[in-house]
């Protein structure tokens, strides 16, 4: 019953945001906060409790002697992403009351971010596709809602239609899965797809949600969406990069690992996983926009989560699963406040001053820190335990390093442009002035980056999985590669101010413009099929309005013969007489 | 069930006394009229499921000398047409003739059509079915012609020639089936028993008859051609019904047809290539237009070949969601039509360069847009999904991959409804601006429909299962 | 005793004949109007009457006074008491009565005739009547009566040709099985003299190619002679072939029913093919008459019991639906509203005029349930039954090909228009109101008048 109930501070707080409307002020963001805040405590109690994994199923139809069943579970994986969630809800509704300062945009938008965390925590806890299913389409839908806030933003309602025609083609791919794997065993139970031995049908639905997890997930070639949903609200980015919607698709991928390894599609996640990490980081080296930066970013690390399941290691994907959480979310609402404070200047190379609100600089060097992978930030963890996982298959081992050389690198351009020195009082008056809201769950970010170091120790017994061990090589070689970084990220830009932009290397490096480009030209191959389509249609018209006309055009003939001569129609009454003569002369 | 022809009766009086009681009163006596056939409808729903076989069936001698009786036998699919009809005809009372234009007439043939529907869904032999099939289709071409703007005289003259050439052919094929069912009745449920004793030639000749009528009333590809026109010609309260209702004439005709005649199932699968290509077809169509009336009269296209997936699949899920389709996309179709009517009632058009930034000065006909856009994409927890997930088990379960290929047009619907919401509604290149303001009577209108869709989406357990 | 009945109706017939003589030189029209009417309704009850008691009497053995020729006195005396109600507006309404009465006398005759000897003389008394009547117009209408007057002289006199040749035959000439005379071999003569019966009587009854001269004297007849033509003359002449060819040639109906079928098929062609082309109303409306003749001789050629049936349904919703429409018509007509486009705004000038139209209309196109749609369902059904699929189907492919001309109109009338108020005279609405009455109350109730024509027809094919 407590899975059940997990959802409903979330729907109670979104429901009653709405329904305040426009008188709420301020209370919106306080419910949300205070209902965000029971269900922490609820999902604290939750996994603390470590009760046994029990499925709760509710008859949601029942037709013909089937039943097609809601079910929830509240196994520790679950509620593990349960906790993740409620850890981050609150803070990021605490930063909101800062940030959404607008009053007559608070009830749409935590009706909004309520539904959306919502329907994650329906996620978190379903037992089987069908609910899943239910869930993974409303954070579509929601996250549809949330990236086109700004709808009065061009930009802002392109992101969402870029976004939400993608996951459309996911959630499609999921019905059908759905369907296929209900109409072959009449269960969409996980656990008993699991319990499944390969067959042909088990791959197809694998396929099938492969694929919707890759667009949820961001993964190539559908990651085209996921840097321009930064015109979303930050509490919005935050959220959806940090504990939510893309960690849907990885984390559906890691419950369903063993089916994907025996039908073989992990090769998939490996090799799609190991693209979309190399087109993050390429383009998060030439990205400028501070938000961006960090949501290829996230592409990268949705690239390495994918890659660990590809590698069939449950633990690596989960360690990188729940460090990345908390490194992703202070960046994400540190870029914000930067942002804020610099006049909603979206260029790094536009800001200055980070270091003069010095709790916040001081955040956001940790987050960095994390993010490059350096001991003994937790990002340390997620990155090593995919780096050893990789050890014994040198290209790949290589190519993992040099990625976290890069991302490395770029994190530290992230933090390094914007912390130059300004003199420009106003800005840091702006700075100082920064609401509290905005910096204080930052600071708690910080402190869980710190923290999350226990889930190595904690996590492979609550989950019952094998630990990982990291050799001290590994750990040598990816803290060298990472200092690497830092050291050329400092150099260039910290003491150098090397700002210089070389286009032609940009270009190369910027490929979301790439990416926008052949799914502009696949959208321009269904519009001309959709234009030949409508040519055949208006032939199809003409041509019954040609029938049309042939049976008009007799009935003129006939008229114009009928002349009003009345010799004419002694002659008809004649010939009349005479044929039916013939004929039955002829038919005797 | 002496309610249905008591739901006429009020229905015919109100189509009597919008002509006598003054014009200002037009609206509310319409919607007290669908308001308790509306609640009639739902009695009857959640009272189903307790009603013996005589209380669901009313019979009165009629023409005794053929043996056609006024016969009205509830089912459990007509039961929930009747509730969709009553739904959107209250709906379309209430929200759907913004201007008070030719206010009298606009009522008064919303129940005219709503009486209609009524008595085709729940008449219980097929010449009482043919004879309220005829008036919802006279009623639908006053309608579009009448009410309509922009070209719906032509219009309104394509979907009548249409219209009539289907009833000639229907009127045919129940002539036929009445002279070759042994025992000469017009009694769906004496054929449906004595189907198998018709000649085989005699059965194809019905079946490809009656498939043409019921397909232009869909419609299905390439049957289609009325269909933008009338729809987006017709008022808003016209391309409600039309979609919502006439459509579903269509649909439950191709379900009565494969009850009554065995042969159907030999056929089942070329109607699901048929349905198949009309559904694609009508996705390219759909994505192409520049008119969002139009791009919504394909859409009820696409939805209704998904109906039609259903039916093909010719087993129990197949049908279940066939039937749950008529009713979602149903409501999600009146809902859209309902919506964009608004839209283009307060901004002068609908094309979709020139309401840019509706959302802005229209905000609750956008959101319900989007709503009815869930509902024919089928999210969860809206009507739709409930039945695209029953339709396309059912045609997996029948045809296996092949059947699952028609669920590509709901990824394009989705593509190109959204490309329409931001180039239209979200765009501020340049806004456009309201000619009229907005219109209280809407909000209900819209209430009405997505508490519908939602709380059918949430709850199917009380549609579903019926016996 | 029941013979009685047929004297009474016989006598009040004279009556008739005889006050619309007598009272054409009197100046009071309303007595007029008043005599005219009464007897015919006096005739209108005693029919219907009869009908239930089940009447059948021979009278001079040249009258058959029983249910299936009472059943069409009584839908004729209605029919009349709708033209006496339209012609009394009329100027010269005296005249207009008197031949009336005459012409009511034929019509009568025609169908409680037991001799072909009575059909041929009270045709003649009804065309001669109605030559009379329309030349009483002006001069605008003496091209039509002439028109009239040529094709009605051949009718006759083909039709006394044809009564020549089977005289040797059938001495009698009664209106029962030919009784062949096997002194005279071959049947070649039969055969010739039933198809100039045929032909005879498709001049009257407007069947292609027999009908080319409708739209010109409908066209040019007054306003209430009109109605009278096409609801009454035409329906007269099919009572008459119906006579003709299920009794005397009984036995030949296996080659007539193969000439009528064609004859049908081209009737609802042309009628429906010419009508759609048609831009003034009154001619469209002449054609669909003409398509409508088609569709009544579907249930002869099945020359069965059912679709005599049929056809004696369709000749009753016709005699309404052509004498309401054209009631409307000619009266727009004289008011200078002629074509399709003249039409325009009908719906805002004059509801009660567009609305009532509209379902006349829609009853001719045969929508339900008015009663044009059971007509038709009964037509179409009985070709069925009698295994004529093909004729069926073209039939409801030309019920269907009529809906562009009817829907063209409705259209039209349904457009705005910035002119005012229409007024429709009270006669003329009276009228309509009783078609509208008829259409509407045996199109939703169709059993009683059902009930009643079987029986009849079960009278006349024993």
């Amino acid at each position: 019953m407590i899975d059940a109930l997990l959802i409903a501070p979330f729907i109670f707080a979104g429901v009653a945001s709405l329904l305040l409307g426009k008188r709420s002020k301020r209370y919106a963001s306080y419910l949300s906060i205070a209902s965000a805040l029971i269900g922490t405590l609820m999902a604290t109690y939750a996994v603390i409790s470590e009760n046994v994994a029990a499925v709760t199923r509710y008859t949601w139809i029942a037709f013909g002697g089937y039943s097609i069943n809601i079910s929830l579970t509240d196994a520790h994986l679950n509620m593990l992403l349960v906790l993740l969630i409620y850890i981050i809800a609150p803070l990021i509704m605490f930063y909101s009351l800062g940030f959404m300062d607008k009053r007559d945009e608070q009830s749409r938008f935590y009706f909004e971010i309520n539904m959306f965390a919502a329907a994650m925590i329906l996620f978190a806890i379903s037992a089987n596709l069908l609910t899943m299913i239910v869930a993974w389409e409303w954070l579509g839908i929601t996250s549809y809602l949330l990236i086109g806030f700004w709808y009065h933003k061009k930009r802002a309602a392109r992101a969402a239609r870029m976004s939400i025609t993608i996951i459309v083609f996911g959630d499609i791919a999921m019905l059908a899965a759905l369907i296929v794997l209900w109409s072959t065993y009449g269960s969409t139970s996980f656990t008993y797809l699991l319990s499944q031995a390969a067959s042909p049908i088990i791959s197809v639905i694998g396929i099938l949600i492969a694929l919707a997890i890759f667009t949820k997930s961001a993964q190539f070639p559908f990651m085209g969406w996921l840097a321009e949903a930064m015109e979303g609200p930050t509490p919005v980015s935050a959220f959806l990069h940090s504990s939510t919607m893309v960690k849907a698709g990885v984390f559906l991928a890691i419950v369903l690992m063993p089916i994907f390894y025996e039908t073989h599609i992990i090769n998939l996640f490996l090799l799609f996983g190991i693209i979309t990490a190399l087109i993050g980081i390429t383009n998060a080296v030439s990205a400028k926009h501070i938000k961006k930066i960090l949501a290829y970013s996230t592409m990268e690390d949705l690239g390495l989560m994918m890659v660990a399941v590809g590698l069939n290691s449950i633990a690596a994907a989960i360690f990188f699963f729940v460090v990345q959480t908390f490194y992703k979310a202070l960046l994400f609402l540190d870029a914000g406040a930067v942002m804020r404070a610099n006049g909603e200047k979206e260029s790094i190379f536009e800001m200055r001053g980070s270091r003069s609100n010095r709790l916040l600089f001081a955040t956001m060097a940790i987050g960095a820190l994390s993010i490059a992978g350096i001991f003994p930030f937790s990002g340390f963890l997620g990155k090593i335990g995919i780096d050893a996982q990789a050890a014994t298959n040198i290209p790949l081992y290589a190519i993992l390093i040099a990625i976290d050389f890069v991302s490395s690198a770029y994190i530290f351009r992230w933090l390094f442009v914007p912390m130059r020195q300004t003199s420009d009082t106003v800005l840091i008056g702006r700075y100082k002035r920064l609401p509290k809201s905005m910096v204080l769950p930052g600071v708690i970010l910080a402190v869980s980056v710190f923290a999350a170091d226990i889930i190595y120790f904690k996590l492979p017994a609550y989950l019952s999985i094998a630990s990982i061990s990291v050799g001290a090589l590994h750990a040598v070689i990816e803290s060298v590669a990472v200092a690497l970084g830092l050291i050329i990220s400092y150099y260039v830009y910290a003491r150098s101010h090397m700002l210089k932009r070389h286009k032609s290397i940009s270009m190369l490096l910027h490929n979301q413009l790439i990416t926008e480009a052949l799914y502009y030209s696949v959208g321009s191959v269904f519009y001309k099929v959709g234009y030949a389509f409508e040519y055949f249609e208006i032939y199809l018209y003409r041509f019954v309005k040609i029938i049309g006309a042939l049976v008009y055009e007799a009935g003129g003939q006939i008229r114009r013969s009928v002349n009003g001569d009345v010799n004419l129609y002694v002659a008809g009454v004649a010939i009349g007489f005479i044929i039916m003569l013939l004929f039955v002369v002829f038919y005797l | 069930m002496i309610l249905i022809p008591i739901m006429m009766l009020v229905l015919l009086a109100a189509v009597v006394g919008e002509y006598i009681i003054p014009e200002r009163h037009s609206r509310a006596l319409g919607a007290i009229a669908s308001g308790i056939v509306l609640l009639l409808s739902l009695y009857l729903i959640l009272a189903f499921n307790s009603m013996t076989a005589v209380q669901t069936t009313f019979s009165v001698s009629y023409i005794s000398s053929f043996g056609i009786d006024l016969s009205f036998v509830l089912s459990n699919i007509s039961v929930i047409l009747v509730l969709l009809a009553s739904i959107v005809s209250f709906a379309a009372v209430i929200g759907g003739n913004p201007g008070g234009e030719r206010r009298r007439a606009s009522n008064a043939l919303i129940m005219l059509f709503e009486l209609a529907a009524i008595g085709f869904f729940t008449s219980g032999n097929l010449f009482i079915l043919f004879i309220f099939w005829d008036v919802g289709v006279v009623s639908a071409f006053f309608m579009i012609n009448y009410l309509g703007s922009g070209g719906a005289r032509s219009s309104a003259k394509n979907y009548l020639i249409y219209s009539i050439f289907a009833s000639a052919l229907l009127l045919f094929g129940i002539m036929m089936i009445y002279f070759y069912t042994p025992v000469h009745s017009f009694n769906l449920s004496t054929i449906e028993a004595s189907g198998a004793s018709i000649p085989i030639w005699v059965q194809e000749t019905i079946f490809a008859l009656l498939l043409i009528a019921f397909f232009v009333k869909m419609p299905v590809f390439p049957l289609h051609s009325w269909m933008s026109d009338a729809y987006s010609d017709a008022s808003t309260q016209g391309s409600m019904v039309l979609s919502g209702i006439l459509s579903k004439f269509g649909a439950y005709g191709v379900f009565i047809l494969f009850l009554m005649l065995p042969i159907s199932h030999t056929y089942a699968k070329y109607i699901l290539i048929i349905a198949i290509v009309s559904a694609l077809y009508a996705a390219f169509n759909a994505m192409v237009q520049s008119d969002l009336k139009r791009m919504a009269a394909y859409t009820s296209m696409i939805e209704s070949s998904l109906i039609l997936v259903g039916i093909a699949a010719y087993n129990s899920f197949g049908s279940e969601g066939a039937v749950y389709g008529m009713l979602a996309y149903g409501l999600a179709a009146s809902l859209m039509f309902l919506s964009v009517g608004s839209i283009e009632f307060t901004f002068g058009s609908r094309e979709i360069a020139a309401i840019k930034g509706a959302v802005k000065s229209a905000s609750a006909s956008v959101y319900s847009f989007l709503i009815a856009l869930f509902g024919s994409t089928g999210v969860p927890i809206t009507a739709g999904f409930i039945a695209d997930l029953f339709i396309f088990i059912g045609s997996y379960q029948s045809y296996g991959f092949v059947g699952l290929i028609p669920i590509a047009s709901l990824v394009m619907m989705g593509g190109y409804l959204y490309y329409a919401v931001d180039r239209s509604f979200l765009s501020t290149f340049k806004h456009s601006h309201p000619v009229r303001i907005e219109y209280w009577h809407w909000d209900m209108g819209y209430a009405v429909l997505v508490a519908a869709i939602i709380v059918f989406g949430i709850l199917p357990s009380i549609l579903i299962g019926l016996r | 005793m029941y013979a009685y009945v047929g004297y009474l109706i016989a006598a009040l017939l004279g009556l008739l004949v005889i006050s619309g003589i007598t009272f054409k030189f009197n100046d009071r029209r309303r007595l007029l109007f008043g005599t005219s009417v009464t007897i015919f309704a006096a005739i209108l009850i005693i029919s219907l009457v009869s009908i239930l008691y089940g009447v059948d009497v021979y009278l001079f053995g040249l009258l058959h006074i029983y249910q299936f020729s009472l059943l069409f006195v009584s839908l004729f005396s209605f029919a009349f008491i709708l033209v006496e109600i339209l012609g009394y507006g009329s100027d010269n309404f005296e005249l207009f009565n008197m031949f009336v009465g005459i012409a009511a006398a034929g019509v009568f005759l025609v169908v409680m005739a037991y001799s072909i000897l009575t059909i041929f003389i009270a045709i003649e008394l009804v065309s001669i009547s109605t030559i009379m009547m329309i030349m009483t117009g002006g001069k605008r209408s003496v091209e039509s009566a002439t028109k009239l007057f040529i094709l009605s002289s051949i009718s006759i006199s083909v039709f006394a040709f044809a009564m020549v040749l089977m005289l040797p035959y059938d001495g009698t000439l009664s209106l029962s099985l030919l009784s062949m005379n096997s002194s005279i071999g071959g049947d070649y003569i039969i055969l010739l003299s039933m198809l100039m019966f045929i032909a005879a009587l498709s001049i009257d009854a407007s069947l292609f190619p027999f009908n080319l001269w409708v739209a010109d004297v409908y066209q040019g007849a007054q306003d209430y002679v009109t109605p009278m033509l096409s609801g009454i003359n035409k329906k007269v002449a099919f009572v008459a072939l119906i006579y003709i060819l299920f009794i005397v040639f009984a036995s030949y109906s296996h080659i007539s029913s193969v000439i009528l079928e064609v004859v049908a098929v081209a009737t609802m062609f042309f009628g429906n093919l010419v009508a759609m082309v048609q831009s003034n109303v009154k001619r469209m409306f002449a054609y669909s008459s003409i398509s409508q003749a088609g569709y009544i001789l579907i249930g002869i050629t099945t020359f069965s019991a059912y679709g005599l049936e049929a056809s004696v349904f369709q000749i009753f919703a016709h005699v309404f639906m052509t004498i309401g429409a054209f009631a409307i018509v000619m009266w727009m007509e004289s008011k200078g509203i002629r074509s399709v486009d003249d039409y325009k705004g009908m719906e805002h000038r004059n509801f009660w005029a567009f609305s009532s139209l509209t379902l006349i209309m829609l009853s001719m196109a045969g929508i339900p349930p008015l009663m044009g749609f059971f007509g038709k369902f009964l037509l179409f059904s009985s070709a069925i039954s009698s295994g004529l699929l093909a004729l069926a189907f073209i039939g409801i492919i030309n019920s269907f090909i009529s809906i562009y001309y009817y829907g063209k109109l409705i259209s039209s009338m349904l457009r705005d228009t910035d002119k005012g108020f229409f007024y429709l005279g009270r006669n003329v609405r009276i009228v309509v109101y009783l078609c509208l009455i008829a259409i509407i109350a045996f199109g939703v109730y169709p059993h009683p008048l059902l009930s009643v024509i079987s029986k009849s027809v079960s009278s006349l094919i024993h």
